[in-house]
């Protein structure tokens, strides 16, 4: 099963189908890059910048608590949302560390319920879908070994140039 | 840091665009961004002030397609130049797997180009990094200029590493993609064996 399959039918077995169709769940590694994601609402094309951007301003808010007093070990959570649209941005689960949960909603009719379920959803698919995101590590062996000139042309041949 | 997925047979990896302020850092990924294939890239954002400088970062998500039946998916992100944004360039150096260094090429600038390389080994030590270490790729930009230092003055009083580096003049394209090239190669080679979903 994908990552997708996995939260898809964790999302199912919590939320109603209306609230399903206004939210996008997002799982995004410390780096940055989307691992998983559920919602139609967001266009494949945008979900690696979305991403990129989500996690710059998770490490930017991380940094800036650094500057006031804060409670070591807080479960941290992120939002920035109108009355019935926005995101919120969840700390990692211990089971998955290297992994933030991203709520996106558009169109809600009660905001704070999808708070409250945003939560769940998080304490839920950390318990359940394990995302083994962990990095090579340094002892092992090279993936690649002598890429040639061709191989990275090859590689290459989307640009216009 | 890169991650590779052997399931989905898919890399990711970041690479970053490291210099000093005007230095043409977004002008390459701007470049890269234009001349690429609508389906091979994704949305570029740009994070910039109200004068166009680089704020927090460019960034451009890149799948260049298959290199041995795995899917390779690259990040570009630039820093700011400012020296003021020095908080920013940490936070966008960390889990970075290669760099490019684009400097100024302009007689005035090698200060400037010193001190932001300066700068960028001390922000790797601060995460564990070691520049030596690390694919990295010097790019001497705007060579269409008048006043420039010579490719050998660059090299001698830059790169102390010996690490690969090309003259560019990046709003017209020229050494944007040989650069790239370059350094996606070495962070390919670079990478070890992941581990799966």
């Amino acid at each position: 099963m994908n990552v997708e399959d996995k939260l898809f039918t964790k999302v199912k077995s919590f939320a109603h189908q209306e609230l399903l169709e206004s939210i996008s769940v997002l799982a995004i590694s410390l780096e940055g890059q989307v691992l998983g994601h559920l919602g139609k609402r967001i266009e494949l094309k945008k979900i690696q910048s979305m991403g990129a951007l989500l996690v710059g301003l998770w490490q930017a808010s991380d940094t800036l608590s650094d500057l006031i007093e804060k409670e070591e070990d807080q479960d941290l959570k992120l939002s920035f949302q109108s009355s019935s649209s926005g995101y919120y941005l969840l700390s990692p689960g211990p089971n998955n560390p290297r992994v933030f949960w991203a709520f996106i909603f558009e169109g809600a009719l009660n905001p704070g319920k999808i708070k409250v379920l945003s939560q769940k959803l998080r304490d839920h698919m950390d318990g359940v879908v394990y995302l083994n995101v962990s990095e090579a590590s340094a002892g092992s062996k090279q993936l690649f070994n002598n890429i040639t000139d061709e191989e990275m042309d090859k590689l290459f041949s989307f640009a216009e140039v | 840091m890169s991650f590779v997925n052997h399931n989905k047979k898919e890399v990711n990896c970041k690479i970053v665009y490291y210099g000093p302020g005007l230095g043409g850092k977004t002008t390459n990924i701007q470049y890269v961004y234009k001349k690429t294939a609508g389906d091979a890239k994704g949305s570029m954002i740009k994070l910039n002030t109200e004068n166009e400088r680089t704020l927090f970062f460019d960034f451009l998500p890149l799948e260049l397609g298959e290199i041995r039946g795995y899917k390779t998916r690259f990040h570009l992100y630039t820093v700011p130049g400012q020296v003021f944004y020095e908080a920013s360039r940490k936070l966008v150096l960390r889990a970075v797997d290669g760099l490019v260094f684009v400097a100024d090429s302009q007689l005035e600038k090698m200060e400037a180009n010193i001190e932001s390389l300066q700068g960028l080994e001390k922000n790797l030590v601060e995460q564990g990094y070691d520049i030596a270490k690390i694919p990295l790729v010097f790019q001497w930009n705007k060579r269409d200029l008048p006043n420039v230092s010579a490719p050998e003055d660059l090299q001698k009083k830059l790169n102390k590493w010996g690490a690969p580096s090309f003259s560019a003049c990046a709003v017209n394209g020229d050494g944007v993609f040989q650069t790239l090239k370059e350094v996606s190669k070495l962070v390919l080679m670079n990478l070890k064996g992941g581990l799966s979903e």
